[in-house]
Parts: C-alpha cells; structure tokens; sequence
C-alpha cells in the first residue's frame, strides 16, 4: 500500500466525519423502541410505495430523454450546442424550489404549455405524474453529463465498425453503448439518488397529498413539524433505502 | 525575555482599558432572532422596521409554519421571541419560554382567484368536483383550523394538496394552479392584485389565537421582552389591526 | 479492380493522387508521416468524403463529389486493418471477427461458425475465447486481419500492419500477410513506411509525399 501523505489524513478524517457524524446520530438517537409502528403505518409505506415509483419512472424518463441528447453532444457538432449543454445542466444549481416553480410556469394551468395541456383534459400539477416530472427536472442532469462517457469511447472504433458493414445503429447497439454502458449506469445511479431525495421541486410543483404526491421526503418535512418521532422513522427508511441500493449498485455495477 | 513579559503586560493592560468600552459598543448593536408564524410575515416585517427604529435592535425574522418553528426551538434553535398561529404550538415550548401572551387574533377566509370567476360564495361550495381546492396539512395551524370549520359546516372536501405552510396554500391560489384554499383573512389581504376573499360567517369561522413569547434562554432577554412589549402595545396593536388581525379580547 | 482520382483536404494536407489496382495486385503507398498515406486509406474506405474525384471499384462508383454520389463506409466492400488494429475491446476476438458478419445480417450462429475458420485459415484459433486486451500486438494484427478477410472485401486495405511489432513478430507477421495477399483475390492498398516491408509484400510501390505521389 502506498504511504498516504501525511497532509491529506485531517482533510479526508474530516470529510467522513461531516457526512458519517449526522448519519451516525440518526441511527443513534432514533426511538427504536417506537420505531415499529411507524415503520409500518400507512403513512410510512404509502410515502415509501410512492418514492420508489415515482423516482424509478423518474429514471427510466431520464434514460430515455437524456442518453440520446448525451451522444448528440459527445458525437455531432450543431448551432447553439454550448447552450444546450449548459441549459440542459441548469437544473443542477438552480434552487430546488425555483425549479418548481419554473414548472408551474410552462406545466400549471396557465402555464406556457399547461394551458395547452389543460384543453386537452392533461392536468400534470398535483398528480403522480407531476412528481415524475419535476423529479425528472432535477435529475436529468446527472444522465446528460453521461457525455463523458460516450466522449471517451474512441470514435474509430466507430468508424471501423462503420468500414465492418454496421449501419450507424448497429454500431450504436454494438459498440458503443456497451462501451459507454459503466458511465452511463453510474450516471443513472446518481440520476435515482437525486430522484428519490427531491424535495423543493416536488412540493412546488406537485404539491403534497399521501398516496398521491407525498413522497418520503415531502412526508419527513411535514412529519417533522408534529411527530419528530416519525420523522425520525421515515428519515431511516429514505436512509436504509438509500444505502441498500447503493451498496448492492457499488460492486456490480458502479465498481471499477 | 523580559521584553516579551513586558510586551504581554502592555497587551493585557490594553485590554483592560478597551473593555470597559466593549459592552458601550454592544448596546449599539443589540439583535434579536424572532421565530414567527408565516401569516404574521409581511406585518411583523413593518413592525421590526419600526421597531428597529425606535429602540436600535436589529430584528431578524424566521417565518416558517408554527409547527416548525416549535420543533425548531425546542431543538436549540437561538430565537430570542416567538410568535404562533395558536396556542397548543406555543404549549409545545411552554418550558421554554417566559409565559406567552396572546397578541392578535385571525379569522379563516377562503382565498379565491383575482375575480372569483370559478363563483364561490360559501363554504359548501368548496365540496363542487370542479374545483381545485387546496389546504394546509392538518400539522399546520390553519390547516387544523380549516378542517374543524369544514367539519362543523358538514362539508367534505376533496384537496388537491395538503401544503406545508398558509403561504404554500395562498401561492398557489395567486399562480392560478388552485381554484381555492382556506387561508387566514390576513393572507387575503396580503396579495390584492392577485387574490380575492370570500368570507365565512361567524357562526362557520375558527377564530385563531396568536400567543407571543420571550424565549428564556435568549442570549439578550431584555431586548427580546422588549420586543414582546412592543407588540403588545398600542402602536404593535394598530399595525397589526392595519393588516387585518383583530386585537385580543381583553381577559 | 480499383480506380481512384482523390482530391481532399484534411487540416493543412492537401490530397491528390490518382490510383489503379487490379485484382489480385498489391500496391504499397510508401512514404514519411503526414504524406497523407493513412489519409488516402479513410478516403477509400469512405470515413472521409472526397472533395472533387471518383472512386470506382468494380465499376460501382463508391463518391463521386460531382454526381452527388457517395456511398457510406458500411455499404461498400471493403476490408480494412488498422493502425492500431482496433480490435473492439469488450468483445472476445471470436465475437471481433464475427462482427462483420452480423453487421451484415448474419445470424450469430452462422457468424461464428465463418469466424472460426477466418481465425483457422490466419492462424489464430486458439484465440477466439480472448479478449482484446490480453493478446500480443502480433497476435491482435491476426486477428484484425482475420476480422477484415472473413466479410469477403472487393478491397482490402491495410494501415501501417506491421508497425509497433517487436523484430519476431514482424518477421511471422509478414510471412503470414504475403500469404494471405496472395490468396486474395481483390485489390489491395497497403501502407507503411518501411521499403522492406514493402518489397515483401506488394506487387508495385507508390512513393507519397505531401499529399501527392512521387514520380
């Protein structure tokens, strides 16, 4: 094992301390004793039932929409693409909240397209579906700067599957997917994580009603105000999920 | 050696004359942190306003639902005065504060869109399944207020959201995404341009009591009971009749 | 049989060359870096399109600029080995070869079944379960030239096959080549920068130098 530098040990104890410290506590202090019944109150697995569904289609959306708009920009040159780039990753500094609100000015009821939308009987405010989209609106960055991965598939290989006789999807299919596949799932991983925490936008844009829009966090926050014991208990489930799947992610998949 | 004890004397003596001054220069700058229901938000901001100009004491505000902000002080959070949208929030803290006083209290309005074009007229009208109707959780204040004068009117309501603050509730009846929400008759008031208020009777409403407190651990009691008094007085009383509270019902 | 009238530009070299090969013939392009050897290849191979000129193989006319004909790379039928050889790294050598072949709608079964006597004939079949990446750059070129061969090209052309090979496997590498050149049945560019190499295997040389031929 190579000798770490003394000077990058405090840094670096510091770093696991900030995020493990309030972890740590979570689980510490929680009230295990009345942990169960929370646990399994409809509240709880209604929230949970709706976080899962809601930030997996979440994904599968930015799957769809964001890897295509990815290899555009890793692979083809056209007007306006540093725009595009930058504007497709806005939603990662834009607050949360403005975000959300952002929606509710394109997709409300009067909104640029809502309007639209709303003649046609599509209403997307306060439904499940709304909660897919402004988590899709959060987390759709994270696929998109899957770029890079397509970015360091050698483009020749490209080509000489092109000179093979592989028209430009098989290609695609064959080559460069497969090759691109550990960044892009490593971006999809990140895209759920950011999915299933998404609070700010959420709220604004879908509003909070259980079953139907209340997912875990949004059930945390308001749980927080009456019942911190709840609170506490929904904040585990959210937490033990959350590290499940990224454990069981991390060897398979994630690893190097 | 010697010349370093010398130095740290001359530094110490130093001290000793500035410190005198030290507490001249703090009552200066006196500030306090004060924890306050969201519908108080816009005539509590005045009040810190006049408030900072009479005495000097910088007011910071913290509006969030009552509930919240209950959770929060009890947490340690430093607020130095603390103001809910009822009084079972404030017995949350009642440890934790010097005995509250109630200082205004708020009717239920139903907020409507700018024109009230959807028609709504009373409560009961809430029940219509053309609606959008959106209240605040039962958690919050207003949002247990509203079910209570819901439940006493035998309307049954169908809410599109339950939101986590008043101000949620009204937001989304100004951007036009809810046809209605019960908020406070204060909130009405607060967005004109963009909000209409259909009143509900005397005999339907929930009058809501706001207590106000000075937090015991304040780390400046003295301009935090100020505050409280300045509330209490005839000028906090007048600003606070200005945005629509009616005053306290004299013991 | 290959008829060539190039002209192109790429950065700062300008391409002209005009080029002929029968069947059966290998001619080798021989010259410095940057002469636009490589550059000729992709014009052939169709990775680069002309500016002005013609490409004609077999009497199908491959691009030509002023007609508005051009033919992309996976349509035409051409074999090409690499550089670098370009194996495709997150596939066993087997399923490299097999490519071509399923590119071109074969079904895998079949595919491999032609992949295998591809590896046979170049001498690599002990190979066909590796990866890319634990094989030799000898044994890479075989297997590139087997992956090249077995989708059956009117033209083959090969970039610099011999090159970053230490002296063994050049030497194997070339007898291997001059057999397999002289079983093809095509037309064949070859290009390197080594005379030797050259002498070996082609049937005439072509000197290049600054994007055009030397007389």
């Amino acid at each position: 094992m190579r000798s770490m530098p003394r000077l990058l040990l405090a840094p670096a104890l510091a770093a696991a301390g900030l995020i493990g410290v309030p972890l740590v506590a979570l689980v510490w202090r929680a009230p295990w004793g009345e942990l169960a019944p929370q646990l399994v109150s409809s509240t709880a697995r209604q929230a949970l039932g709706l976080s899962l569904g809601c930030s997996l289609s979440a994904t599968a959306l930015s799957f769809a929409l964001g890897v295509p708009l990815a290899w555009l920009l890793a692979r083809t040159a056209f007007p306006g693409q540093r725009l595009v780039r930058a504007l497709v990753t806005l939603p990662m500094v834009l607050p949360p909240v403005v975000g959300g609100v952002a929606l509710l000015l394109a997709f409300g009821r009067r909104g640029l397209l809502g309007a639209w939308l709303a003649a046609l009987g599509v209403t997307l405010p306060f439904t499940t579906a709304g909660a897919v989209l402004a988590e899709t609106f959060v987390a759709l960055p994270f696929l998109v700067v899957a770029e890079a991965g397509f970015r360091q598939v050698d483009p020749r290989l490209e080509e000489a599957a092109a000179v093979l006789g592989a028209r430009p999807g098989f290609a695609l299919r064959r080559v460069t997917l497969p090759l691109a596949a550990p960044a892009l799932r490593a971006g999809a991983a990140l895209c759920w994580a950011r999915a299933l925490g998404e609070f700010g936008a959420t709220i604004t844009f879908a509003g909070s009603f259980p079953g139907r829009t209340q997912t875990l966090p949004l059930a945390v926050y308001l749980a927080l105000e009456h019942d911190p014991d709840a609170a506490i208990a929904l904040s585990l489930v959210l937490l033990a999920v959350s590290v499940a799947a990224l454990v069981a992610l991390r060897d398979r998949w994630l690893g190097a | 050696m010697g010349a370093r004890r010398r130095w740290l004397a001359g530094l110490a003596a130093g001290l000793l004359l500035l410190a005198p001054a030290a507490p001249r220069a703090e009552t200066q700058h006196h500030e306090i942190t004060v924890f306050a229901a969201a519908s108080l938000s816009d005539c509590f901001r005045e009040l810190g306003i006049t408030f900072e100009h009479w005495t000097g004491v910088h007011v910071t505000f913290s509006f969030a639902a009552s509930s919240l902000l209950a959770t929060q002080v009890q947490h340690g959070a430093p607020a130095d005065v603390i103001a809910t949208a009822d009084e079972v929030t404030m017995s949350k803290v009642a440890d934790l504060v010097e005995a509250p006083h109630p200082f205004a209290h708020n009717r239920l309005e139903i907020a409507v869109e700018k024109g009230n074009p959807k028609r709504i007229a009373k409560l009961a009208d809430l029940a219509r399944s053309d609606l959008a109707v959106v209240l605040a959780a039962e958690e919050v204040p207003v949002g247990k207020y509203a079910r209570e004068a819901l439940a006493e009117a035998g309307v049954s309501v169908a809410p599109r959201s339950l939101e986590a603050d008043v101000k949620a509730v009204l937001n989304k009846v100004a951007l036009g995404e809810a046809d209605a929400g019960i908020v406070y008759a204060t909130d009405v008031r607060a967005l004109p341009a963009k909000v209409d208020g259909v009143e509900i009777p005397d005999s339907q409403n929930v009058i809501a009591t706001y207590p106000i407190a000075a937090v015991k651990k304040s780390a400046d009691a003295e301009s935090a009971r100020a505050f409280v008094n300045f509330v209490l007085s005839e000028k906090g009383r007048d600003t606070l009749a200005h945005f629509g509270f009616t005053a306290p019902r004299i013991p | 049989m290959l008829e060539a009238e190039l002209a192109l530009r790429l950065g700062t070299l300008e391409l002209r060359l005009e080029l002929a090969v029968k069947a059966g013939e290998v001619v080798a392009l021989v010259g410095p870096n940057g002469a636009g050897k490589t550059t000729t290849l992709r014009a052939l191979s169709g990775a680069l399109r002309l500016a002005a000129g013609r490409i004609a193989l077999d009497g199908r006319v491959l691009d030509e600029p002023a007609r508005g004909v051009f033919v992309p790379p996976e349509e035409r039928a051409v074999g090409m080995v690499f550089q670098d050889r370009l194996l495709f790294p997150h596939l066993s050598a087997l399923d490299n070869v097999a490519f071509g072949l399923e590119a071109r709608g074969r079904r895998r079964a079949d595919a491999r079944t032609l992949a295998r006597e591809a590896l046979e004939r170049v001498g690599a079949l002990e190979l066909a379960g590796s990866r890319p990446g634990a094989l030799s750059g000898g044994q890479a070129q075989r297997v590139a030239l087997a992956r090249a061969l077995v989708v059956g090209p009117n033209l083959l052309l090969l970039d610099e096959p011999l090159a970053a090979l230490d002296a063994g496997a050049r030497l194997e590498l070339r007898a291997e080549l001059g057999r397999q050149l002289r079983e093809f049945k095509g037309a064949a560019v070859l290009v390197t920068h080594d005379p030797d190499d050259a002498r070996a295997l082609a049937t005439r040389s072509l000197r290049m130098a600054g994007g055009r031929a030397e007389s």
